[in-house]
């Protein structure tokens, strides 16, 4: 069996015009791009907007990919642009939805409203951050993103990027330890 | 850390990872993106889609090439042009030309107009007119004036000669003293090329024909300009006062004669007028002389320069191989140094521009270097 071509390969594929290799990349990427843009602006809409508009701009720039980097560094890098640029266009970040729990909750009344009030809480706390500490946090703590991925993403050394998370972590444990008390 | 803490620690991180996670299909988004690429974009955005390609190597290195090539040219340019002046061939020599093309002569009397035809380096003027008191014309007479005309005539002569002082003394020979002409001012001066003279004959205009034929004789004649100032107005202004003031101091003379008898006063009166009346008459006496005098005498200025002959080279017909030799020859050289001058150009801007080659050098690999260390660049 053949090794599965590697993300840099089908994006060069789909640039030759192969326009499934973009799909196959969509397929591993697009999800996991969604939710992390859907943590940077707080709402799903946005989110689509975003990764939609990254597609877009992944499409018309694919022959311009030199490979200095990963694919997946560039993609995020793409996507984070435009949320920057949403933001920058005034969109409000919605205010903190009830989100799904990436792992099943606790069925009861009381321990869904914590959760949610735990969601909300946490949302805003982050949302407080300022704009380096929030990335480091929402990069780390995303889904198949390493430190040392979320580093090469946001173009720092990885001592500066576990500086920032160690900040961000406790702003936010202060954050909801007074909230706690409240 | 205490178990609250550790528990506390567990749910921010269970809860940051669920604000970035996704739940549901993905809702194919790159789909919807391949036809939003696929629509009209702006120049703007194409434009910067173009610069964002790379540039393939073999176009960047001929780039480089025609951008040096282009530098070296154009800072080169001005010092190629400097070439060493090239040698000059000695070609055919032709004819001097005449050192000046004579202006016809300008008649202020009647209406003669000019005619001037060039033979052999002189100028003859002729007159159509002949009544008018034209220029004596070579070989023809004096000039026939009517008995009523009084012109005052000026001739400028320009001539050239081997022997500047020989025509002088000669140009001075042709006043004829016994018929009152005379030589109003004479002048030699220099030596060799700087050799000047100048003359102004006082000549009768009966002879002035004769004259000028005379002393166009005496070397090449570079410019001869005449003038006529007809004063027959004044001429007759003049005898018709002069007869009246006559007439008057006759008149006067015979009323002193008829009064003898007369007092003192009115004889003292009288004699009084007859003395204005006299002075007036030779006032008017002394002008028509003047008026007669620069009538019957014209004037010639002659100024005398040495000619310069230059000797005239006769290209020889067996030398004409010779003459393709040494062009060819004289061709090989400047191209030579023309060649020369392009290699010194192009040496004086690599080294003279050593150290801001090295600069640009430097800067090329630091941006290079710079470039490879840098992260993709995200659109």
């Amino acid at each position: 069996m053949a090794d599965p071509m590697t993300d840099e390969q089908l994006l060069a594929s789909f640039a030759a015009g192969d326009t499934a290799a973009l799909g196959a990349l969509a397929e591993r990427h697009e999800r996991a791009l969604l939710g992390f843009a859907r943590g940077v602006l707080g709402g799903e809409d946005l989110a689509r907007d975003a990764v939609q508009d990254a597609w877009v701009r992944v499409i018309r720039h694919a022959g311009s990919f030199r490979g200095r980097s990963t694919f997946k560094t560039w993609m995020y890098r793409i996507v984070i642009n435009r949320c920057n640029e949403i933001k920058g266009k005034g969109r409000r970040r919605l205010a903190a939805l009830p989100m799904d729990a990436g792992e099943p909750a606790a069925h009861t009344p009381a321990a869904e409203h914590s959760v949610a009030e735990l969601n909300g809480t946490l949302a805003r706390a982050v949302d407080e951050l300022d704009e380096r500490k929030r990335m480091a946090v929402l990069l780390c703590y995303h889904e198949g993103i390493t430190h040392e991925l979320a580093a090469e993403i946001l173009g720092v050394p990885l001592g500066t990027l576990k500086s920032r998370l160690n900040a961000a972590l406790n702003q936010l444990r202060g954050r909801l330890s007074e909230e706690a008390v409240r | 850390m205490t178990n609250e803490s550790h528990e506390t620690d567990e749910k921010l991180d269970r809860e940051l990872r669920t604000l970035t996670a996704w739940k549901g299909e993905s809702p194919q988004l790159w789909k919807r993106a391949l036809v939003e690429a696929g629509s009209p974009r702006s120049v703007a955005s194409r434009l910067w889609r173009f610069m964002g390609r790379p540039i393939p190597k073999r176009f960047l290195a001929v780039g480089v090439a025609a951008a040096a090539v282009l530098i070296i040219v154009a800072v080169g340019l001005p010092d190629l042009g400097k070439a060493r002046p090239a040698r000059r061939v000695a070609g055919l020599a032709s004819q001097p030309p005449p050192a000046s093309m004579a202006p016809s002569p300008s008649y202020r009397f009647g209406s003669a107009p000019e005619v001037a035809a060039f033979t052999d380096y002189r100028w003859v003027i002729s007159t159509r007119d002949e009544s008018a008191t034209a220029l004596p014309t070579r070989g023809a007479g004096a000039p026939q004036e009517s008995a009523d005309r009084h012109v005052i005539r000026k001739v400028t002569m320009e001539l050239t000669s081997t022997d500047v002082a020989a025509t002088f003394l000669r140009a001075r020979q042709l006043v004829s003293e016994a018929g009152g002409e005379y030589i109003e001012q004479s002048s030699l001066a220099g030596e060799g090329d700087s050799t000047r003279a100048s003359l102004t004959l006082r000549v009768s205009a009966s002879r002035l024909s004769d004259v000028l034929n005379e002393l166009r004789k005496l070397g090449v004649v570079v410019s001869e300009e005449a003038r006529g100032e007809d004063v027959t107005n004044q001429v007759v202004d003049l005898d018709a006062r002069l007869r009246n003031e006559r007439r008057v101091e006759q008149e006067l003379l015979e009323l002193l004669d008829s009064r003898d008898d007369s007092p003192l006063e009115e004889i003292l009166k009288l004699r009084s007028e007859i003395a204005k009346v006299r002075t007036q008459i030779e006032r008017y006496t002394a002008q028509q002389e003047r008026l007669s005098r620069l009538v019957s005498l014209a004037t010639v200025l002659v100024i005398i320069r040495p000619e310069k002959i230059e000797p005239v080279e006769v290209p020889d017909e067996a030398s004409l191989w010779t003459y393709f030799k040494d062009s060819i020859g004289d061709s090989w050289q400047r191209g030579v140094a023309f060649l020369a001058d392009t290699v010194a150009g192009i040496v004086g801007v690599i080294v003279g521009g050593i150290v801001w080659w090295t600069l640009l050098i430097a800067a090329v690999v630091l941006i290079r270097r710079h470039l490879r260390t840098m992260p993709e660049p995200a659109p």
